[in-house]
């Protein structure tokens, strides 16, 4: 069982186990595919696309659900996402505005310094994902803080030692390179 | 954004720093179920630990996962019941056979259909017989014959004319 559905008689293709899985999560899936789709793009055909790929050769990719693992309105809704994601790219190529491209990966790299070798542990994955949150998607801190699940004032934490780390960084590593670059 | 200093000191720090580090590797499969378990945090710190690593670099996953969280806290508007039912076609009823995006068109045998073209065919025949029946009979009167001894048979389909023959009823008195 999961969120109160009969997991084995839906993957067996029981009728009513299926209508009930439908009514039940077809507004999430909705959700779910809404935030993916463009301008435009015919939501109930998204939808549909969804339900299909999780019925479709005698529903495997719902077999591979495991309840202890997590829940399943969180997998359905990473599913339907991605399930959408696919659909629109076979219909049409994606074209990203510029402005959502992140700054990095725009960047040009400065030829005339030599590049540092950052340390590979300089920033911990979550000081990472939090600057990457707070600045190349411009979120604010709530949106941060629920988005990884924790505290707004662990955000704040987290991203006062990430900065530390930088600058500790770039600091020690600046003097350096000028004199490299005197000698 | 109250709380983080100083911004613009903060965002260039963040360019320089992604400038130069190396893109995440390798890592993790996209696999659904295992950023599932992250949202929900049921994965163990060093496996967290990786996954954020990988979604630093995977922005759509980034936005599934964001996406997710989001979930929980808002409300499911009520979806369309064409939605639905267009979902719930997918599976038949009553052996819950998923319906084939393009199913071919079977004729359906078996004993049902055997039934039905006996019946068919005994009416036919009983039609038949009755018919000839009432030919022969008519057939004989017409050419003076007396009629064939009645078989049980004919008895059936066609009663004995003297149940309602003057001869059977009582002299008046």
């Amino acid at each position: 069982m999961a969120d109160g559905i009969d997991l084995s008689a839906l993957v067996r293709g029981e009728k009513s186990s299926w209508d009930g899985f439908v009514r039940r999560y077809a507004g999430l899936l909705l959700s779910a595919v809404r935030g993916v789709a463009r301008e435009g793009a015919d939501l109930e055909d998204l939808v549909q696309e969804v339900f299909t790929r999780l019925c479709k050769d005698d529903f495997r990719l719902l077999k591979t659900y495991d309840p202890s693992r997590a829940g399943l309105s969180t997998w359905l809704t990473i599913v339907a996402r991605s399930t959408a994601r696919d659909a629109l790219r076979r219909r049409q190529p994606q074209i990203t505005p510029l402005d959502a491209v992140p700054e990095a990966v725009l960047a040009v790299e400065d030829r005339h310094a030599e590049p540092i070798k950052l340390p590979d542990e300089l920033l911990s994955p979550r000081q990472k994902l939090v600057l990457t949150m707070l600045y190349d998607r411009d979120m604010e801190v709530a949106e941060i803080a629920q988005a990884l699940g924790v505290d707004p004032q662990t955000v704040r934490s987290t991203h006062h030692k990430a900065m530390l780390k930088l600058r500790t960084h770039f600091a020690v590593e600046e003097p350096k390179q000028k004199l490299e670059g005197r000698g | 954004m109250t709380g983080l200093g100083d911004m613009a000191e903060g965002l260039a720090l963040w360019r320089r720093w992604r400038s130069r580090a190396p893109v995440a590797k390798g890592g993790i499969d996209d696999n659904a179920l295992l950023l599932a378990a992250y949202v929900d945090g049921r994965l163990p710190a060093a496996k967290a630990e990786a996954v954020e690593e990988w979604l630093v670099d995977h922005p759509e996953a980034l936005d599934d996962v964001i996406a997710a969280r989001a979930a929980f806290a808002a409300a499911v508007v009520p979806p369309p019941e064409a939605i639905i039912a267009r979902a719930q076609a997918l599976v038949a009823a009553p052996t819950g056979g998923v319906v084939p995006l393009a199913a071919a068109r079977t004729r359906r045998h078996g004993w049902r259909a055997a039934a039905a073209w006996s019946g068919l065919a005994a009416s036919l025949l009983v039609t038949s017989l009755f018919g000839f029946a009432l030919g022969s009979n008519a057939y004989g009167d017409l050419i003076g014959q007396p009629a064939a001894p009645e078989s049980t048979f004919h008895q059936l389909l066609d009663p004995p004319s003297q149940l309602f023959s003057m001869e059977s009823e009582e002299p008046a008195t």
